[in-house]
């Protein structure tokens, strides 16, 4: 399976080709994808696009991570904990 | 900035959702000599079932080497658009045009007829914690294994309600995972009154390789009562009856059912009703899955019935679309596959009284941060309608657009002898970037 690389918040990480980006994230160690309204902090829940909790800013624009396949050189802001 | 200009295309057929249902309709569109497109938003083909990745084969039954076989058509083909979605509906002199998102730019598609194929959700009895990171759907953890080999942790709870949480577990297990335990709701009666609706050898050998593999950690009647953060895990709390039970695992997957992905629908103006033994609010269609104005629907979005009844359906709406009559016999099938779905539906559903004892500091709308305490609140005031409920509280006003919150205040409100009212849907069936509309 072919690596790609994407920057997380500035640091790089690795990702296979194809995979969604949400799991790229989870198996770097990023648990926290953001925070809710009231502050409290989100992540994957359904997997599937259709709770919008896995909301990720790639390369300026906001996108659901969990649909979002991985692409060299992706630039990703996540909200930490 | 300047304004995008659409691009106009015309087609005899447009299938919106390339899952099983779609496939199944464009395929045999396909052997009518049919013009027709399919319009996908994920970036893959075969939706819930199937969920196309490279060497994701499995052709251990019937139903999935059908599945499969329609796939791999559907791989060599190109009227099938991934990465693309259907916003909605507009009548412009009296002609129906649909508009589809892809790659940045916007489609208006003038389609002679249209199937809708939408599928379904994940539906939820939610509870302190289940916003958490580490709380996730059952799907979830088999969209995570299925399309990026990923483990959503080492050890984990599956817990709600049907056959799922033990699909889910098992491809859980088969990867690597380590199930601490599988809590279904409804008791082991009501389970096991199940049985005699698995009619046919391949869903009885499916259930059967479920339990073999994890009867022993499958408990019956115990519900969870709360999540809470312990250390890099989740503490997660159960209870049956006076009897309760804790444990620290890296995650908790939950599921209540499914619920039919009807916005669609609803925006080209078809109607829905609610039918607790097809899972909600579902598309209402005759016989030949018409809803009029030449659209038809079919699999998951006229009723939750698996992937078998989605096949015969996609195949009944292609052949009704293009005017064709339906043999009696697949018609027949279809009646099975619903009789399955009742029972399916009726079996593993949430005892009514739970819905009524969501404590109140649980949050019902995660987008909006809205509380159960909020709802009750509200409706104590007199604001019973979905309309008021909304101004007052802003349930269903995030982004998800009530995707996840809806069906649990409906079933909130049904508890409480309030009667299920539809939602009222607006345009784009979901939020798109603003870019889109305007080039930079
Ligand atoms: C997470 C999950 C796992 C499941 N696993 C199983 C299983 O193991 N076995 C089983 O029998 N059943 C399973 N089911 C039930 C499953 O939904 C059906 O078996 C089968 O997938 C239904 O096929 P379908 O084509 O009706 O719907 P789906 O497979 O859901 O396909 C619908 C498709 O429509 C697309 N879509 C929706 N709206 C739009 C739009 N506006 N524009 C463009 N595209 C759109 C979606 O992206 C999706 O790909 C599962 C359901 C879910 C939600
Ligand atoms: S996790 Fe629900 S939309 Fe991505």
């Amino acid at each position: 399976m072919e690596t790609v690389h994407i920057r997380v918040n500035g640091r790089e990480i690795e990702a296979r080709e194809g995979e969604m980006l949400a799991a790229a994230l989870l198996r770097a160690g990023f648990k926290v994808f953001r925070k809710s309204p009231g502050g409290s902090p989100r992540s994957l829940f359904c997997g599937m696009g259709t709770c919008f909790e896995c909301l990720i800013k790639v390369d300026g624009s906001w996108v659901r991570s969990c649909i979002t396949p991985v692409r060299e050189g992706m630039e990703v802001e996540v909200e930490e904990d | 900035m300047k304004r995008i200009e659409p691009r106009h295309l015309q087609v005899q057929v447009l299938v919106v959702g390339g899952g099983i249902a779609g496939l199944s309709a464009a395929r045999t569109l396909a052997e009518e000599g049919s013009e027709f497109l399919v319009v996908e938003e994920y970036p893959f083909l075969g939706g819930q079932y199937l969920r196309n990745r490279e060497g994701y084969r499995p052709r251990d039954t019937r139903t999935r080497r059908r599945g499969f076989k329609l796939l791999d058509w559907a791989l060599e083909r190109d009227e099938f658009w991934t990465s693309s979605l259907v916003l909605g509906c507009y009548t412009e002199n009296g002609e129906r045009q649909v508009a589809v998102s892809r790659g940045g730019e916007v489609f208006l598609i003038r389609p002679g007829k249209m199937i809708i194929a939408t599928g379904a959700r994940e539906k939820f009895l939610p509870f302190p914690g289940w916003t958490l990171p580490g709380v996730v759907s059952v799907g979830a953890v088999q969209a995570l294994i299925k399309t990026s080999g990923t483990l959503p942790g080492r050890e984990g709870i599956f817990a709600g309600t049907g056959p799922f949480l033990l699909a889910s577990a098992h491809e859980f297990k088969k990867a690597g995972g380590r199930v601490a335990g599988i809590f279904e709701l409804n008791s082991r009666g009501r389970a096991m009154s199940f049985m005699p609706f698995l009619l046919d050898g391949e869903k009885l050998r499916e259930g059967m390789k479920y339990l073999l593999s994890l009867g022993n950690r499958l408990k019956f009647g115990w519900r969870v009562e709360r999540v809470e953060k312990k250390g890099d895990g989740l503490e997660v709390r159960l209870v049956k009856g006076r009897k309760r039970h804790r444990a620290v695992v890296d995650f908790l997957a939950i599921g209540h059912g499914f619920s039919p992905n009807t916005e669609l629908a609803q925006l080209c103006g078809c109607p829905v009703e609610y039918s607790a033994g097809l899972g909600g609010f579902v598309v209402k269609t005759g016989e030949d899955l018409g809803c009029g104005y030449g659209i038809y629907a079919c699999g998951e979005v006229t009723g939750i019935g698996g992937a078998r009844k989605s096949l015969i359906e996609g195949r009944i709406a292609a052949l009704s679309a293009l005017g064709k009559k339906v043999p009696s016999a697949l018609l027949k099938r279809r009646e099975r596959e619903l009789r399955f779905a009742r029972a399916l539906n009726t079996v593993f559903s949430v005892p009514s009284h739970l819905w009524k004892e969501i404590p109140d500091e649980t949050v019902i709308c995660r987008c909006e941060d809205v509380t159960m305490g909020d709802i009750k609140k509200a409706v104590k005031e007199g604001f019973y309608l979905l309309r008021e409920l909304k101004e007052t509280t802003r349930i269903t006003m995030g982004n998800c657009q009530g995707r996840t919150c809806f069906p649990i205040l409906t079933e909130y409100l049904r508890s409480s002898g309030i009667s299920p009212q539809p939602m009222s849907v607006r345009p784009p069936v979901k939020p798109v970037e603003m870019g889109i509309f305007v080039s930079r």
